[in-house]
Parts: structure tokens; sequence; C-alpha cells
């Protein structure tokens, strides 16, 4: 039978007495195993469970001594999997993975197992063998979270973003587009195609997936701007123009907060880029030119003229700032608004995607 | 009975019911020719209607899930009379007239549960059913179809009650289950003071089944206590730390993970977590909101109310997982434009009962700093107007709240809760009701956060007790009702003795 030294009860005294004001604590889940440990002593389940409670309460010394005493009763496999669950905690995810690497050689269907060392590989960087394991995962569990499968996504695109041969962004989007079969909709993995599509300037893709969307987000303003921008990437400036109204008509419906302003400053952004374009019958070149010079890519000066005087900011942008870029831009800025960007906005991952719309202006 | 539900059968008239009238009858395709009561009418011909003839069942359990303007889900399990489970339901508008051609079959679940998803019903409409599929229904199989999204219900109001850690019954914490059905006498109690009118949601905090959220404690916490309810209101709940079983709770970041330290896992090929298995929640948006293609986190409207669910227990353990959530409840809220949004999840962001909003307990409760941290910018941003959570057994009910994402002692209610200008926040109550447009900012950006997990055990406080952006807090036993018109939105704590012992307000 094994039996707790005295340190170690004294320990779980004071432990107790610590937490008891914490209702259905860890104490009680502590006395009601150790009850049962000690009226079945050879229960090795039980060490593992209560050294995984140790652990929550900080008790490590106490957490590995029952994984031991659960090795000791014959429970090696498990005890390799709660130790190595343990190690990770403390971050020594070196020591980890050797324990989740014979377990899972026992147990290769274990899905919590092939999670955790998924999750650990990817967190040690080892992102070839931790999207091994999420794919694994993903057949073993197809209840598994949209998370798992958006990291495995994720896992690829850095990949390919590491010039992995193996590995291209059509891969990501195929895992996505394959999960979203298996599960419904779909609309988060859907989601990040689209800002795939997006990143990669396939307009015309993205706005597949958009209206993909259309049954559950057609009450979003957000999504008819998203509409909008992909349309005007193509050059479909009028229906670009019609989104833009769909989501103005129901972003006036909505109460003032934050993200309704955000969306306001993306509106008002977009309005003037696509009546800059129409009146003025630009291309997406010449918009892509223009927004270039208000906006230029990170790391030159940026043009900021009087902010809320348009009309003034005009001709000064024009002569300070005309020799940055080709020649036709100066003729296309001299009636071409510059459209603001938010100060503060809830969404700065737009305003810090904008050199990559503007690329993608050029690109359709 | 709904107290609407009193009335004359309005498809066929009858001087007595059809089923009185079809006793003894046998054979399907019987016909119906009824006449008014009055007599006065001279008697109208109706088709021949051919009703169900089943035999009542009374399931171990019987639930309503994903009731919706227009669809519906009818689930039970086992029999009290030992015979087979019942396998097929009928239903209809009729209590007494149940017809044949709505008889559905049950598919049958890894776990024995059997589930009839019913289809095309309409908005704002009594439907009664019958497991067993009987020609009538009994007085307590019935419930009502929500409103159209964006609709209030023929009454105008929208009745919740929101049960947090409540699942003590059965368990070592109770083994009579004396609390928990105390409050919910308190809430029957009151709801009859009020007028009687119905619960059309019951929103559960987690901790629904203590220790190990198994599937036999789900029986004694929920199933033997709330019997009548369940089977006329759905329940919509959200994971708590004991649905995760009581075995290394913070460690376990997939329900592939759940471990009881008592009972079993749920059978292959269900889920091993008995919560994902007893409840089925939407996952591709049925009932509105963004599909979330996962039942640990979802959203679904009921009229003009919008209700999300969050996972603060495992969803949000995980970096990737938590990140896909936040993107989800962004997208979610962007599309949302009912009239009011309520956020349930189990660790509340500000409490000082028996957990500590100051502490992660190393790791334990580091959900609470998550949910504070990066949450609750986004309820303000996105006209979150209420947020419940359990955990702490107690009932602590917030100021109006904004931008409060540190320590207890970083709060300051000229800063952050609705004031009156000179910085004393306003409790919500009489003259002090809040806007839902803070009449502060201008702008729908605040929030009161309720911590409401006293529905089963009233337990202790932290160091700091009481928590200073709390405008109440009480340890004691009690349950929360939420009313939602279009143009006001109130909520009262009821103790067991069905006394409101704090009330807010938030008008439109």
């Amino acid at each position: 039978m094994h039996t707790i030294a005295k340190p170690l009860r004294l320990a779980i005294m004071l432990l107790l007495c610590a937490n008891a004001q914490a209702g259905m604590g860890p104490q009680q889940r502590l006395q009601q195993l150790s009850e049962r440990i000690s009226a079945s002593s050879d229960a090795p389940e039980l060490y593992l469970r209560r050294a995984l409670i140790y652990a929550e309460v900080g008790e490590y010394r106490l957490a590995f001594a029952d994984v031991d005493s659960a090795a000791q009763l014959g429970h090696t496999t498990r005890s390799q999997f709660v130790r190595g669950v343990l190690l990770y905690r403390l971050g020594q995810i070196d020591q980890a993975l050797p324990l989740f690497d014979a377990y899972l050689d026992a147990h290769p269907q274990d899905p919590a197992a092939t999670l955790y060392r998924a999750r650990m590989r990817r967190d040690s960087g080892q992102l070839e063998a931790a999207l091994e394991d999420y794919l694994s995962y993903l057949k073993l569990r197809p209840e598994a979270e949209p998370g798992d499968t958006l990291m495995a996504a994720r896992l690829i695109v850095n990949l390919a973003g590491q010039g992995h041969a193996n590995y291209r962004i059509d891969d990501a989007l195929a895992l996505l587009d394959e999960q979203r079969r298996l599960r419904g909709h779909g609309a988060s993995l859907q989601r990040y195609a689209i800002e795939l599509e997006s990143a990669r300037c396939h307009s015309a893709e993205a706005l597949d997936r958009l209206q993909a969307l259309h049954a559950n987000a057609r009450r979003s303003p957000s999504w008819h701007l998203q509409l909008a921008e992909q349309l005007l990437l193509q050059g479909r400036m009028d229906q670009a123009s019609q989104s833009l109204a769909q989501a103005e008509q129901r972003l006036h419906k909505r109460r003032p907060s934050a993200s309704k302003a955000e969306l306001e400053h993306r509106l008002s952004f977009l309005r003037v880029v696509i009546d800059n374009s129409t009146q003025q019958g630009l291309d997406n070149e010449e918009i892509s030119a223009a927004l270039t010079h208000y906006y230029p890519p990170q790391n030159s000066p940026p043009h900021h003229p009087h902010r809320h005087d348009h009309g003034a900011s005009h001709s000064h942008a024009v002569h300070s700032h005309g020799e940055h870029h080709q020649a036709h831009s100066h003729d296309t800025l001299q009636g071409f608004e510059q459209p603001q960007l938010s100060e503060t906005g809830y969404a700065p991952q737009w305003r810090e995607n904008l050199s990559a719309f503007v690329a993608c202006l050029t690109r359709q | 009975m709904p107290q609407a539900l009193s009335r004359i059968n309005i498809l066929l008239p009858l001087a007595v019911s059809a089923a009185s009238l079809l006793a003894g009858c046998n054979g399907a395709g019987r016909e119906i020719v009824g006449e008014d009561s009055s007599g006065d009418v001279p008697a109208t011909p109706v088709a021949p209607v051919a009703l169900c003839q089943g035999q009542e069942s009374q399931p171990e359990r019987l639930y309503l899930q994903q009731v919706g303007a227009t669809r519906a889900i009818i689930k039970w399990r086992g029999n009290k009379e030992g015979d087979n489970d019942a396998s097929t339901l009928c239903y209809g508008t009729d209590q007494d007239a149940l017809a044949l051609s709505s008889q559905q079959q049950a598919e049958v679940t890894a776990t024995g549960h059997s589930e009839v998803l019913l289809t095309g019903l309409s908005p704002d409409t009594v439907y009664y059913y019958s497991v067993g599929a009987a020609p009538s229904a009994l007085d307590s199989r019935w419930f009502r179809t929500a409103p159209a999204t964006g609709e209030a219900p023929q009454d105008g109001n929208v009745r919740i009650w929101v049960l947090g850690d409540s699942g003590t019954a059965g368990s070592t914490i109770d083994p009579e289950g004396g609390d928990a059905r105390d409050v919910q006498a308190g809430y029957l109690k009151w709801v009859a003071d009020q007028g009687g009118e119905a619960t059309d949601l019951v929103l559960m905090l987690g901790d629904i089944a203590y220790l190990d959220g198994t599937d036999e404690q789900f029986q004694s916490a929920v199933f033997d206590v709330y019997t009548d309810i369940l089977s006329t209101a759905a329940m919509w709940p959200t994971i708590g730390n004991h649905e995760m079983g009581a075995s290394g709770l913070s460690f376990w970041t997939s329900t592939a993970m759940y471990l009881p330290i008592q009972g079993q896992r749920d059978p292959l090929p269900d889920s091993p977590m008995p919560y994902l298995n007893i409840y089925s929640l939407p996952t591709q948006g049925e009932l509105g909101g963004e599909p979330s293609n996962t039942e640990q986190y979802y959203s679904f409207d009921y009229g003009n109310v919008h209700v999300v669910s969050l996972d603060s227990q495992v969803t949000i353990r995980d970096a990737a997982n938590n990140e896909a959530m936040k993107s989800w409840l962004i997208a979610d809220l962007a599309a949302n434009d009912n009239d009011w949004t309520i956020v349930i999840f189990h660790h509340p962001p500000y409490t000082k009962g028996s957990h500590d909003s100051d502490s992660t307990m190393l790791g334990i409760d580091q959900p609470i700093f998550d949910i504070r941290e990066q949450y609750t910018e986004i309820f303000e941003d996105y006209g979150v107007d209420l947020a419940y959570s359990g955990h702490s057994h107690s009932y602590e009910r917030s100021f109006y709240l904004n931008g409060h994402t540190g320590l207890e002692a970083s709060f300051d209610p000229s800063i952050h809760a609705e004031h009156d200008g000179m910085g004393n926040p306003l409790s919500g109550q009489g003259e002090q009701r809040y806007r839902q447009v803070s009449d502060n900012s201008g702008a729908d950006d605040k929030v009161v956060y309720t911590v409401a997990g006293s529905s089963g055990q009233a337990t202790s406080t932290s160091d700091g007790y009481p928590h200073n952006a709390m405008a109440y807090s009480e340890i004691v036993l009690g349950s929360v009702v939420i009313d939602a018109t279009p143009s006001r939105l109130s909520a009262n704590f009821i103790n067991i003795e069905g006394e409101s012992l704090d009330q807010f307000v938030i008008e439109r």
C-alpha cells in the first residue's frame, strides 16, 4: 500500500486549509481522491487524477510522487502521459515530448495525447511535426474545435512562408475547404480562407467565399463593407457602390458604439475612393497611385495634409509630394479627394493592411 | 399549461375533446366532425384527421433544445415505467388532437438519447407534443416558438430564467438537492406573484452537474430537479469547470480530455464529455447568429434578444482556439442588430465571492483574467448589454461598466462606470436606471456584469469582498429573472422566498 510521509501529509493539510474558502475547490477533490485511494490503494488511475489536482495547486512534488506511485502499480504508459502533461505545464517541453512519443507509440489513436503533442511541437517550433499531429487529431476527432483546424491551416501558411517547397497556400485552402465540407458551414474557416485569398490579391475567389457567407452575414454592415472592398479591387465600381450603400443603410440603424465608429471610418474611406474613381473615370492603377501618394508604404514618410480640410489639402499634396510618384499620379491627384483613415479604431489590422490593399489594386 | 392556453380549441371546434370523442376507436383515419359548443351554428364538417395512436411515455429525462421561430428539438431518454424508450413523437397546435401526419421517428444517439427535430413551425406559436405519439398531449408538454428575429413576442416580453452553479442536487454537496429545489421554488413563487408569465428561456451558467458533470450527475442535478420547466422551455448552457470533470481542470484544453474523478466518460462514438451529448446546441447558425461550428460556444436569436454562450473553461485555455472564439464573437456581434444582447460564460471577470478575480489560482482561474482582459472590450465595443457568469457561489451585480480590465484596485467609478456626473456610480434602480446608450458617453458601450452562481449553493467570500465594481453583492441562494421588452430590460435576483433582493433596469 502506498503511504504518504508525514511532511507530505502536513503539506496536504496546509493546502486544504489554504483553499478552505474556495467552496467546491481543489481541497474537496483532493480529499475525495485521498479517501478513495485509502480504500483502494491499488487503483493507479486515482493516483494520476490526484497528481493533476496537486499540480493545479502548485504541489508538483506531490504530483510527481503520485505519478511514480501509479507507474509502480503498473500504469506505466498512462503515467508517461500524465508526467508529460505536468512537464509541459512546467515548460519542460524537451523532457515532455519523448514521454508523449512513447505514449503515442502505444496508443496512436489517443486524441488527447495527439493534441497535446501537437501543441508542444507547435510551441517548440517543430512546425512540420506539429502539423502532422494536428492533421491526425482532426481525423481522430471530427468534432474538433474550429481553432484546431485554423491552427493546422496557419501552420501550412507559416511553412509556405518559410519557403518549404512541400507547402503552399493552396494546401491551407484545401484543408479549410475539406473541413468545411465535413462540418457544414464552417464560417470561421471560410473567413480565414477569405483572409488568405485577399492577402494574395485573389479578389474573385475572396468574393466568392464572402458571398457564401451571405445567409448568416447579410445583416452585418462589416460583411457588406468587405464585399465592397473586393468589388472595388475587381473594378466593379457600381456594385461596390451598391454594397457600400447596403453597409451604410445597416450601419445607420445601429446604436452608436466603438465598432460602429470604426466601420463608419472604413465606409467613408471606401466611399471617397469609389466616388473619386467613378467621377474621374480612374482605373485601379490610378487609384493605387493616388492612395500610395497619401499613404506611402511603411518606411516612407506619410503625407498628412490638414486632416479635416480636404479641399485645402489637394494642391498642397500634389505640389509637395508629386515627385515620389509616376507622372500620371500628378494629374490623378488634381481631383482626388484624400480618403481619411481613422486615428483610432477597433480594427487596426485593416489600416495596417492598406498597403496590401493598394498593391492588390494593380494586380487585378 | 400556460395561462394563454386555457382556451377553446381553434382548429377543431368540438363540443367535446377529440381525444374523448375518439376514445375506444381503432384504426387510423378516424373522422372528426365537430360543431360549435353553443349549438347556434350548424355543424361544420372538417376534413378527416387521422390522429396519432401511440401511448404517452414518461421519460426519465425530457427537455427542449433549440426552440427557435421555426424549429425545435425535443429530446428524451429512459422510461419511468420500465418499458422501452419511446421512439416516436407527435406534435401540433391542438393539445387534444395530435395528427398522425405529425408523427416523427426519433434518432437515437450512442448515449441513448432520443431526439426529434421539428421544422417548419410558425413563430410565436404554442405547440403541444406527445412523447410516445399519443393522440393528445399532457398539460406539461408544450412549448412556444420564438418570435421572428427582431420581433417581440405577442405578450411583449421575453422572460429568461438564469441559473448559475445550480448542479448540487444529488452530489456530496447537497445529496437531497434541497437548495436547488428551493431556488426553483423561489423563482416559481415570484413568477406566480407577478402574474404567472411563463419562462421563455432557461440559461445555465455552468457547473450544471457536480462534481464531475457525468451523465448520472446531470440526471440528479438537472432532470430530476427542473423536470416541469425543462419540458416547456429550452435550456441553454455554458461550460463550467465541473462539466470537464473535477480532475485536472486547468490541464484539459480539449473536450477529448474530459476526466471525472468519479463516474464514467461517455462511450464512443459520442464525445467523452456528457455535456456535449446531453445538449444539442446550434453550430450552423440555425437560430440566427454566426455559425460557430462547435457546440462549445454558440449564439442564437430569440425574437428581439440575441444570446451568446462562450466557453471560458476549455476553448479559452488554448491560444489558437481562443483566437478562433474571439474572431467568431466579433463576427457574430457585428451581424447582430437585436434590441438586447446577453452573453453567458462561466468565469466572471469581476468577483470577490468564492473565487477572487484578482487571483489566477495558479492557472485554475486564468480564464477570469482572459475574459476581463480580452473579452470585455469586445462586449463593450459591440453593444452587449448583460454578461452573466457563475463560478463564485454568490450574487454580485456590477454597475454599468466600461473599460475596467485591471485588478479591483484599479476600478474608478468616474472612469469605468456610468455615473451621475460627479463620479458617483449609478445603481440602475429607480431614477438611476441605465440607458442603453450611455448618458455619459453617448454610445452603447456599457455592460452590467453579474455573477449569479448561487443557484445551488451560497458559500464564501474572498479578501476584499465586496468587489468595488459591484452595485450589489450578497452570499445568498437564488436565481435571476430577465424580462426584455422592446424598450426596457429589467433583471431581478430572486431568493428562495420568492423575493427580489436586487433589481436594475436598462431602457432604450
